[in-house]
This record gives C-alpha cells, structure tokens and sequence, in this order.
C-alpha cells in the first residue's frame, strides 16, 4: 500500500487522492464520505460552510463510481470543492451573505462551476463569505486558532480547506480576499490575472478589481484547479483576451528564480511577520535563488488608497438598486461602504485609475529585472474575530491586475505566515513553477493543532 | 495645503454630500466611515500626476 493510500482520504490532496482513484485505490464514493465525516467533526468550532450538500454531492460520487471507465479521463473526476457562496449553483442557494437571500436559488451555474462540473468535480457545498465578499467579520473561525479571524473574504474557503474538510474551494478577491484567508489558515491561494477566468455568475464587489481563483493545500492542486478554470467566456468581456499555458507541466521541473524582494512590504510587516519572511528568504537564497532587493517609486499606502477609492465607488454603484430597497438589511460595514462610496467626487475617482496606471508600468518595469516579486502575504499574523485583517499587502496585486499566489513560510506566535510571490500579466506558469520550488525548499508547517 | 488640511477639506465635503444624500441621521451614523475616506482620498488627492503620462485606465490587466 502507497504512504498516500495509508493516509485518511480527507488528509490528502486533490492531486493526491486523484492518483488513488484513478488507479481506483479510492472510491470516489469513499473519499466523499471521508470529507463528510471530517465535516461532521470540525464544522462545530470552525464554522466554514453555510451548506453542505452531503445527498448531492454522495449522489454524484456514486454515479461517478459507478460509470468510472467512461468517465476516467476528466481531469477532475471525483474532486470535491467548495464554493465561496458568490458563486451561482443552479441547484443551491447562493446568499452572498445576504440575509433577504439565504433562500435564493439562482437557477443557473457560474462559467467556473459550469467548468469544474464538466471536469468531474464535485460541489461539497457553499462555503461562508463575508457580506457581498466586503469586510463584515464571518461566523468562521480559524482553525489553528478558534478565536482569531480565518481573514476574508473567502473565509470559510481558507478555513475549510485548512481544516481538510475539502480539498479544493473556490474564492474571489476584489482587495485581498483569497490571498490573505489562505495565508492566514496555513494554505496556498491564487489570485490569476485578471480576466483569466471568468466572473460570468459570480456576485461582483467591483467589477474591475474582481477576480476568482482556486485555494488549496499544494501548488499542484493549485495549478490543477486553473487548467480547468481559466480561459475565454463569450459572457465575460474581460476574458476575451485570456491567455493560457499548460500549468501542469510548468511545475514539473520547476528552477530555482530570480526574486525581486520588494523591501517597502518587510517596513509595514509586524516583527515576527518580518522575521519569518527574511528566515524564508534567506532559505531560498541558501537553496539557489537569486535575489535583488527592490523599493517602490509609488509608497505603498497610496496604491493600497487607489484600490480602496476604486473599489468603494464601484461597489456603491452595484449596489444603488439593492440598497434602495434594503439599506438595513445590510452588515454594517458593508452598508457603510456603499453610502460612503456613492459620495466620492469623480476627480478623485478618476485619479485613482491614473494612480493605477502608473503603478502599473511601475510594476512592469520592476517584473523586467526579476521573474517574479517577492513580500510578506499579509502585514501581520492573523487578528482577532472583530476584523478580517490588513488587506494593505494583498491590494496592490488586485488594483493592477497580475497573478499572485501565498505559499506558507513560517508561524509566528503559533499562527501561519504566508510568502507572496507575484509575477506578470498571464505568467501564471511562471508563478506556479516559481511557488512549487518554494514549496520544495521551505519546510511544511506542523500539523494543525484540530 | 498640509495633509492634515486635505484631509479637513475633504471630510467636510464627504459629511455636506451626505447630508443632502442620506440626511443627518446617517451622516452622525457614518462620521467613522467618512474620516477614514477622508483619509483614504486625501493620499490619492496628494499624489503629483501629469495627464499625459497616466491617462486613466479601468480595467484590471492591461
């Protein structure tokens, strides 16, 4: 018997398990059932889902058992996941966090769940967001501490793949809110460029910062995730011009890069994050890399202010309609970013673009020295329950649109610290060949204490 | 202007639109929100462009 088939079917990876069941080690109706049960004992304290669609997706299992040899092919053949609940489902509800929808089939599939179906995939459940994927602190908890935030907005994504509840969950970021949940819970997370994969159903906080993608527990699953998930959607404009590349091979043989360390991040960090992050560092230099130490022209509140003034604006305006008819049944924080975004002058809205258009070439010119930037994920370690954190590090990713990704690098005061590696427009096979070498150099973190 | 005046000037322009738009009570409600947009526009206002080298640009990957 393989390490991976003596291992409980929840404690693997996709790509791990994917393995067994293609050798058919594992039913599929197996490791559902196994997801199912590690649900059962963790949902309690860490509060990830708002539902589970356990008759569904063992329903789903079972078909996929039993019709194996036609269906063998799919790359994601018995994949469970878990959607961030902005995701359309045609057969469950999706409440964005909104309590006037917690009954609201919409009818109809996202392009990316749409895709994962297709793929085999199967839906575990919707997992919790924060109100309309804003910043209202969740119900979730993080697992490696029940009484600290699991970041947001993808909270219960991070938190249930953290937990091993699922392998695999989709999130959405806007500011920072796959990259700064998947650092804070001890997991990986991908922020692709934008219009790589499609927003088609997914509810929108902003539409020119929105951007989906996969959080997981390895860089291969990761990089699995966005074969199926990326590419051109005739109902997203924003995709017409996706680029793909084969993610699966890019990590095979993956060489150690050059890293633009971007020092302006280490003089925002916490101590202990700083700390953890020049240790990681210095590991990847040790292991081959090559580093050049870099600042940025443009400080980098600015550019996390640009983010903030395009994103409030644009959240106001889709919301207009809604919050005319419901102001109070909004989260408060949440209620108080669309009043407060429908009042900004539009000179000040219109410098914020020209800020990230700057930031942008400025960005560019940094990418040409380096394959990939190199920062903390995250300013600190993961902060009580009454906030879902510093999305000060996460931002300035989503305002220009270029992929990254968080990899674990360390703990600080017992709680995970993430490595954010980003790269250029479309080079997500870079990025990914770029983070599974971390992910071999850097020392996994110890068991999660659940 | 100093940033602290930036950030006076636009506060008090955020809470007169909020009065005409939300009215006082939820202008009292927001007076932590608009502080801190306050603060968030003024480091966008500080910032020295000239038009020709940053048109704006609004959407997310060029």
């Amino acid at each position: 018997m393989s390490t991976d088939a003596a291992m409980a079917p929840y404690d693997l990876t996709a790509t791990e398990a994917l393995r067994l069941v293609r050798r058919r080690e594992l039913r599929v109706a197996d490791w559902v059932r196994s997801l199912l049960d590690r649900v059962a004992a963790t949902e309690s304290a860490v509060q990830a889902w708002v539902e589970v669609n356990d008759q569904g997706a063992m329903s789903r299992a079972l078909e996929e058992d039993a019709a194996f040899s036609r269906l063998a092919s799919l790359p994601l053949i018995g994949v469970p996941l878990g959607l961030k609940d902005i995701y359309a489902t045609r057969d469950l509800p999706t409440a964005a966090g909104f309590p006037l929808w917690a009954e609201r089939v919409r009818g109809f599939d996202a392009t990316a769940v749409e895709r994962v179906r297709d793929a085999g995939g199967i839906i575990l459940g919707k997992t919790v967001t924060t109100q309309f994927a804003f910043a209202d602190p969740p119900k979730t908890r993080n697992p490696w501490n029940l009484e600290r935030t699991p970041g947001g907005s993808s909270s219960g994504s991070a938190a249930a793949v953290a937990s091993c509840q699922v392998p695999l969950a989709l999130g959405s970021q806007t500011a920072g809110s796959i990259l700064r949940p998947a650092a804070y819970c001890g997991v990986l997370g991908l922020k692709p460029t934008y219009g790589l994969i499609s927003r088609y159903g997914i509810y929108p906080l902003a539409w020119s910062l929105d951007h989906p993608g996969p959080i997981a527990r390895s860089v291969e699953d990761l990089a699995l995730a966005l074969s199926v998930l990326a590419g051109s959607d005739s109902r997203d404009a924003t995709t017409a011009r996706a680029r793909t590349s084969d993610y699966l091979a890019a990590i095979r043989a993956p060489r150690a890069p050059t890293f633009g360390v971007i020092a302006d991040f280490l003089d925002f960090a916490t101590p202990g994050v700083r700390q953890v992050t020049l240790d990681a560092v210095a590991s990847l230099s040790r292991a081959g890399a090559q580093l050049r130490d870099l600042r940025l022209a443009t400080p980098l509140p600015v550019v996390a202010a640009a983010q903030q003034t395009i994103m409030q604006v644009e959240a106001a305006e889709i919301h207009r309609s809604l919050h005319a008819e419901a102001a109070e049944k909004y989260a408060p924080r949440m209620r108080a970013l669309i009043e407060t975004g429908a009042l900004v002058p539009s000179s000040l809205y219109l410098q914020a673009q020209r800020i990230r258009r700057r930031f942008r070439q400025e960005v560019a010119a940094l990418l040409s020295e380096v394959d990939c930037l190199i920062t903390p994920t995250a300013s600190n370690v993961a902060p009580p329950r009454d906030t879902t954190g510093d999305r000060t590090f996460q931002a300035p990713w989503s305002l220009v649109g270029v992929p990254a990704v968080t990899v674990p690098s360390g703990l600080s005061e017992g709680l995970p610290v993430g490595l954010q590696i980003a790269a250029g427009p479309w080079e997500e096979a870079k990025l990914l060949s770029a983070a599974r070498w971390v992910e071999r150099v850097l020392p996994p973190l110890p068991a999660l204490p659940l | 202007m100093n940033a602290d005046s930036v950030i006076l000037a636009i506060a008090a322009d955020l809470a007169a639109a909020s009065e005409r738009r939300w009215g006082s009570e939820r202008t009292r409600a927001l007076a932590g929100a608009i502080e801190t947009l306050a603060e968030t526009l003024a480091l966008v206002a500080n910032v020295d462009l000239e038009l020709d080298d940053a048109e704006p640009d609004f959407i997310g990957c060029g």
